[in-house]
């Protein structure tokens, strides 16, 4: 048994450095470039002393927080990818020359804040928590977006990002409401408990998860509510862009994971069938929309569009074997991403253009830069012996044993176009005569972070079981023993009295 | 000794070992990757010595697990429809790295994509575990894209991704029957020999699905009407030592993979589709062959003789018999060997004259009569002058077509294929070697050391081959008759 308190770990830890964070920048007065490596420095450590305190995973899912909270494979996976992709993040930055001269403590304390919400969306058991959540994570994107004030761009992009999170999360309260309304509680084990309840009022508990996709379809980015993706990526600085591209949407889908695939009867009220349609189209608008760009930073935007379908094919799969799919292509992903954007964003503001122009003869100005990114474009697309190979093989896999045929088949037919794109970028960097003879010269943070996407890319496709093998573990206690925690649950909810459980967890939250 | 992990994993060592070396250092780059590739082919012969012939088992297997979570095998295997596959894939490509010599941009790259489209080739035909062989299998295209992409003619980057995404489009049909087989086998597997065991269950239904998907892959490679359009594209714009591996292995991957698997898991299929393939060859022997007679650019011309060429090998494997498959193998070693040959031959005349345009030439019999000998043996050796090798596989393919009664109308419209193919062959050689010899072509060098050095040794197995080709059926037989008795089996 895990004591509760060190549930709390990560949030305390992240919390307490992106306060750290604050203080020093409120505080201390010293030139930028010397607060930029501060920041740059204890964010870092503190990443790592948190990653430190985050808990095991218990044998079944653990209630904590009077309910609110819990604690499985599910919060622990996302925490990770939160930390990992906050960690990359900072990476990045250190490269971006869009930040020279600004005083960056701040904005790492902002990014450890988001991550503080990101592990709490992964934690959530509750709607109300889930929407406390998502506000956390928004409200400092909004900020980071529009970081660099003096760019209009990113002005623009900081203010299309609050609206429709602010929308989004009005979808959300609505539908929660309705469900409120239908079921008396909040809390995601309502949903589950009370299965007949949604079954009687069947019209509107429909309305009501409709509505709560509509808002996840908005943070996740889903075709058809994905349209400001692009513009945000394009204004956004690049290292926000590349954040923006993977942990909030993977908590986004977690907190959906949870609530349509653990929770709510995967049979009842349809739902899966409309994540299925969702899942469908977004890999395909996703895809489409990017075979049109010439914009590599909109490119990747709409790559990460298509990409976040593939999850949702292993929140459709459920299970298991989905589950395991889920985080296997979360982290997939995560590395193959960090590693495109390092290249990417390292050319386009060394030749000033986002154009796929500026790709033209990488190959023989760059040739180790240019092979790397190949490798990260190929991943990306699926191409074996590459991690994102096996990722999208577990997924279709899931799917096709899950007998959603038609949506591994779609997303089989998907890997083409999107080959089709990933390779404008090749075609670029070897077939076209250079504009530029010089080579590109990486700073150490990049190169740190190229070497471990890399590395990652490349063991994870070739030995898929160093990854493969305890992420199953970890789905198998989440997806198999969830009943178990149902009935702790029930006793949580009924009960005024404190239950066994919670008596437990006194003595340490003394 | 795991000689088959040796020979598929020597070239991908050279790939790294060139990495080391300075790209200014061309000698160095061209020597080592020679020697890694004479190294596997060393190693490939070294296997055909220890091969036992009178087994139809796989032999030299290894078998580690790679993916426990999914079952995934490290498995490989040699059987007698393989050896002959690996031979030429590192004959040819020992010849194809001389052939290669005289490229001076970018030489690093070239060779080393050139070995690693090596290692994935040797992996396509020694993997027994239906994951490992996609692996391989989507391998392949990847260096032909860059190799054309980069050292191709005037529409290289429209041909590269043109050919990247049809073989995509292919083997993501493969990829779906290969999740099917793998849900549909207890304990799910990948594991081929595993599946054979299992196949005598599969429903009719799943097995015409499946063998579609299997065939669909499988057919672009090889590549059948209508999924032939990159080929001629791609062929042509390639640089000469890739059309050569184009032609003369990558086409083969498709059949091989059609006999390994299409024909052993799913006979319900075959035996219903026989002559639905059938129809397709045919279409593929006078389609190509007309398209060929149609060309005056002389690489084009040999790459639409490699559609019809394919087509005696789909309509020898549609006959189901011990004849027209042993017919098929041979011709696919054959059509190898002599494209192979002819895109190298293609390549020196392009070399030194800059054009391919067959009414640019004549009479070059007069100033390079080595060239016209060796051209002329190959284009004979390739329109089926018996003692050469092509006669042998062509005559065996409808042979083994006319001996089924429902094939046997097809079989004689094909031989009008044939009439063509002699006649393009024919006209080739009239209008470039014979003839007067138009002024600028005066002082048109013979062939090189080099040159022959990479060609030679092909015109040598075209005699050998056509002379006395049992030593290459030797170690097929047992094989080819098991595979045929897996494709006829009666499933109650």
């Amino acid at each position: 048994m895990i004591p509760s308190l060190s549930f709390y770990g990560p949030v305390i830890g992240l919390s307490v450095l992106s306060l750290a964070l604050f203080a020093l920048d409120a505080l201390v007065r010293r030139p930028a470039q010397e607060m930029r490596s501060f920041g740059f420095w204890i964010g870092l450590v503190g990443l790592a002393l948190t990653a430190t305190l985050i808990p095991g995973v218990p044998s079944e899912p653990q209630l904590f927080g009077r309910g609110m909270l819990v604690w499985d494979s599910l919060s622990y996976v996302v925490t990770w990818i939160g930390l990992l992709a906050a960690a990359s993040i900072f990476l990045l930055s250190a490269g971006y020359r869009g930040y020279d001269n600004l005083r960056l403590a701040a904005y790492h304390g902002l990014v450890v804040l988001c991550t503080v919400g990101i592990v709490f969306v992964a934690m959530a058991q509750d709607f109300l928590m889930a929407l406390v959540a998502i506000e956390l994570v928004s409200l400092p994107l909004v900020v980071l977006c529009a970081y660099v004030r003096k760019d209009p761009a990113a002005k623009q992009a900081g203010m299309k990002f609050f609206l429709i999170s602010a929308f989004s999360s009005a979808m959300l309260i609505y539908g929660l409401s309705i469900l409120y309304g239908i079921l008396g509680s909040t809390s995601f084990q309502a949903v589950k408990d009370g299965a007949a309840v949604l079954e009687a009022n069947r019209t509107l508990s429909i309305t009501a998860f409709l509505l709560v996709l509509v808002s996840f379809g908005f943070k996740i980015a889903l075709v058809p509510f994905h349209v400001w993706v692009s513009d945000v990526f394009d204004g956004a600085p690049t290292p926000i862009a590349a954040f923006l591209s993977v942990a909030p949407k993977v908590a986004g889908a977690a907190v959906a994971f949870r609530v349509f695939s653990l929770m709510l009867d995967p049979g009842s009220l349809g739902m899966l069938m409309v994540l299925a349609v969702l899942a469908a189209v977004t890999m395909t608008v996703g895809n489409l929309l990017g075979l049109q760009q010439t914009n590599v930073i909109r490119l990747l935007a709409y790559s990460s569009v298509a990409h976040m379908g593939y999850l949702l094919i292993g929140l459709v799969a459920g299970g298991g074997y989905g589950l395991t799919g889920f985080y296997f292509y979360a982290a997939a992903y995560l590395f193959m991403n960090a590693g495109a954007f390092v290249v990417v964003m390292s050319l386009t503001q060394a030749m000033g253009s986002r154009d796929l122009s500026a790709f033209d003869g990488l190959g023989k100005r760059s040739p180790l830069l240019a092979g790397l990114l190949t490798l990260f474009l190929m991943s990306l697309a699926g191409i074996p012996p590459l991690a994102g190979f096996v990722a999208k093989f577990y997924v279709l896999s899931a799917a096709y044993k899950a007998g959603w045929l038609w949506l591994a088949a779609i997303g089989v037919l998907n890997t083409l176009i999107a080959a089709a794109y990933y390779f404008k970028i090749l075609k670029a960097m070897y077939f076209n005569a250079p504009v530029q003879e010089d080579s590109l010269v990486l700073d150490k943070p990049l190169r740190v972070l190229l070497l471990v996407a890399s590395a990652a890319t490349l063991v994870v496709g070739l030995a898929p079981q160093t990854l493969l093998g305890p992420l199953q573990r970890l789905a198998g206690s989440t997806s198999v023993l969830e009943k178990g925690a149902v009935m702790d649950c029930c006793k949580v909810e009924s009960a005024p009295t404190p239950t066994p459980e919670e008596k437990d967890h006194a003595p340490h939250e003394q | 000794m795991n000689v088959l992990s040796l020979i598929i994993f020597l070239p991908l060592a050279g790939a790294l070992a060139l990495l080391a070396i300075p790209r200014e250092n061309v000698k160095a780059l061209r020597l080592l990757a020679l020697l890694s590739a004479i190294a596997t082919f060393a190693a490939s012969v070294w296997l055909w010595v220890q091969f036992n012939n009178v087994s139809s088992d796989f032999q030299f297997v290894e078998k580690y697990p790679w993916v426990e979570a999914f079952g995934i095998q490290y498995f490989l295997g040699v059987d007698g429809l393989s050896l002959p596959m690996v031979l030429l894939t590192t004959f040819l490509t020992v010849l194809a790295m001389i052939g290669s010599f005289h490229i001076t941009d970018r030489v690093k790259e070239y060779f080393f994509l050139l070995l690693v489209l090596e290692m994935a080739m040797l992996g396509v035909f020694l993997a027994l575990d239906l994951f490992l062989f996609y692996v391989f299998w989507e391998m392949t295209p990847i260096p032909i894209y860059f190799l054309v992409g980069m050292w191709g003619g005037p529409q290289k980057n429209f041909a590269a991704i043109k050919f990247f995404l049809v073989t995509l489009f292919g083997s993501l049909f493969m990829l779906a029957a290969i999740l099917g087989l793998y849900f549909h086998t207890t304990p799910n597997t990948f594991d081929y020999t595993e599946i054979l065991r299992q196949s005598g269950a599969f429903a009719r239904m799943f097995q015409l699905v499946a063998f579609g998907c299997f065939f669909i892959g499988f057919a672009v490679k090889i590549p059948v009407f209508p999924f032939h359009t990159w080929l001629p594209l791609a062929h042509v714009e390639a640089p000469t030592a890739v059309s050569t591996i184009l032609a003369g292995i990558l086409l083969k991957i498709g059949a091989y993979g059609l006999l390994r698997f299409s024909f052993t898991l799913f006979p319900v299929a075959v035996q219903e589709l026989a002559v639905t393939m059938a129809v397709l060859a045919v279409i593929n022997i006078v389609y190509g062959a007309f398209c060929s007679l149609a060309q005056t650019d002389i690489k084009r011309m040999i790459a639409y003789s490699s559609i019809n060429h394919m087509g005696y090998v789909l309509l020898g494997l549609s006959a189901l018999n011990i004849v027209g498959f042993h017919g098929a193998v041979l011709q696919m070693v054959n059509h190898g060997i002599i494209t192979g040959c002819l895109f190298l031959l293609v390549g020196v005349l392009y070399d030194r004259a800059h054009t391919r345009d067959i009414n640019a030439f004549g009479g070059l019999a007069n100033v390079a009569p080595v060239y016209t000998g060796m051209m002329m043996v190959a284009c004979f050796a390739s329109l089926g002058m018996p003692l050469l090798s092509g006669f042998v596989g062509e005559f065996l393919c409808f042979l083994g077509a006319f001996q089924d009664p429902r094939l046997r109308v097809m079989t004689g419209i094909s031989l009008l294929g044939l009439l063509l193919t002699a006649a393009f062959f024919v006209v080739l050689i009239r209008r470039v070697f014979w003839g007067s010899l138009p002024e600028k072509w005066k002082n048109f060098r013979d062939m090189d050391a080099r040159e022959m050095m990479a060609t030679i040794p092909l015109v040598l197995a075209m005699i050998v081959l056509g002379i006395y080709p049992s030593f290459l059926l030797a170690p097929m037989n047992e094989t080819l008759t098991a595979i045929l008795g897996l494709a006829k089996r009666v499933i109650p």
